[in-house]
């Protein structure tokens, strides 16, 4: 490869080319292109190679996302609570509060549902001896 | 693949290519872009060897930011230009102290015809008086008038306002006509 090639005029002028005295020489530099050398050219793209090679084991050496994200929070166990958790709140989510009174209700029974404990029987008994003596 | 099928393929999209693993994409974009920086390179310093450093580091930078390379904000010639300028004032500042007349000239004795000669002649003495110019002046004048891009794009690259590039491209130009002044009859000037 030569040190310099004698190249045709760039199409790309610059703009607003001044037409003085130094264009004859800013044309001359234009025309005489400095070649790289081969061995520059093979050194880039040895460079290029290596770079592109320690990407691709990057790549592959490095687990997915999901994998990331899974070992992250603590493997597969904690993903079942995970996924449980998440099926309750899509539950909850798509059937809204109101569902969540008939849970209540269901599990404690109906607000105005009442007892009534007798817990001393014997004393009505007494006062109705009392009043049938007196 | 030829290297003619990617002609007309965009740099960027090269780019992108070549952090996917195209190998084909990198060789084209070493064709493509390495002589253009070495050019730049050895323009901004003067010196072939180190222009050759500055131009494989700025290529290897270019390489490594491919998978990072946020297309729109920049072409990537743009960002090029960019690199190697940075390089080459990292150099030059080293290098200040060197006696300017120690900067060596591009060598241009390569057996031609004349018109070549004559070419060589007046490139080599346009680079000899670059080298005078102080560096900012030197990669407007450069840019512009021999890379052949336009203010905004150099401002870009240069980080300044394009009213800045256009004074410093002035300041260069009268600086330069002066150091060649006493060269035109020399380099066959009285002749264009």
């Amino acid at each position: 490869m030569t040190d310099h090639g004698q190249r045709p005029e760039p199409k790309e002028a610059p703009q607003n080319a001044p037409q003085d005295d130094l264009e004859a020489f800013f044309g001359a530099a234009r025309r005489v292109v400095p070649d790289p050398s081969g061995d520059l050219m093979a050194r880039v793209l040895a460079d290029a190679q290596a770079v592109q090679a320690a990407s691709v084991r990057l790549r592959a050496a490095r687990p997915g996302l999901l994998a990331q994200l899974r070992e992250a929070l603590g493997g597969w166990p904690a993903m079942g609570g995970l996924a449980t958790a998440g099926v309750m709140g899509l539950a909850l989510g798509i059937g809204g509060a109101a569902g969540l009174g008939d849970l209540t209700a269901a599990l404690l029974g109906q607000p105005e549902d009442g007892y009534l404990v007798d817990l001393m029987p014997e004393l009505e008994f007494d006062i109705a001896m009392d009043l049938s003596e007196g | 693949m030829p290297f003619d099928a990617h002609a007309d393929v965009d740099d960027h999209i090269l780019l992108r290519r070549f952090a996917a693993g195209d190998g084909a994409a990198a060789r084209v974009l070493t064709l493509r872009l390495t002589p253009r920086v070495f050019a730049h390179a050895l323009r901004l310093l003067g010196d072939r060897a180190e222009a050759e450093d500055v131009a494989q580091e700025a290529m290897l930078r270019l390489w490594r930011i491919a998978p990072d390379w946020r297309e729109g904000e920049a072409k990537v010639t743009t960002w090029l230009y960019r690199v190697t300028a940075n390089l080459a004032t990292d150099r030059l500042r080293k290098r200040r102290g060197v006696a300017l007349d120690a900067v060596p000239e591009p060598e241009d004795d390569r057996p031609s015809a004349a018109e070549g000669l004559q070419d060589a002649a007046r490139a080599a003495a346009l680079q000899a008086a670059l080298a005078d110019l102080p560096e900012r002046q030197r990669q407007a004048v450069v840019l512009r008038h021999i890379e052949g891009l336009g203010n905004p794009e150099i401002a870009g690259i240069m980080d300044i306002s394009a009213e800045a590039v256009e004074s410093l491209i002035a300041r260069g130009k009268r600086a330069l006509s002066a150091a060649l002044s006493g060269r035109r009859a020399e380099l066959g000037y009285s002749d264009d």
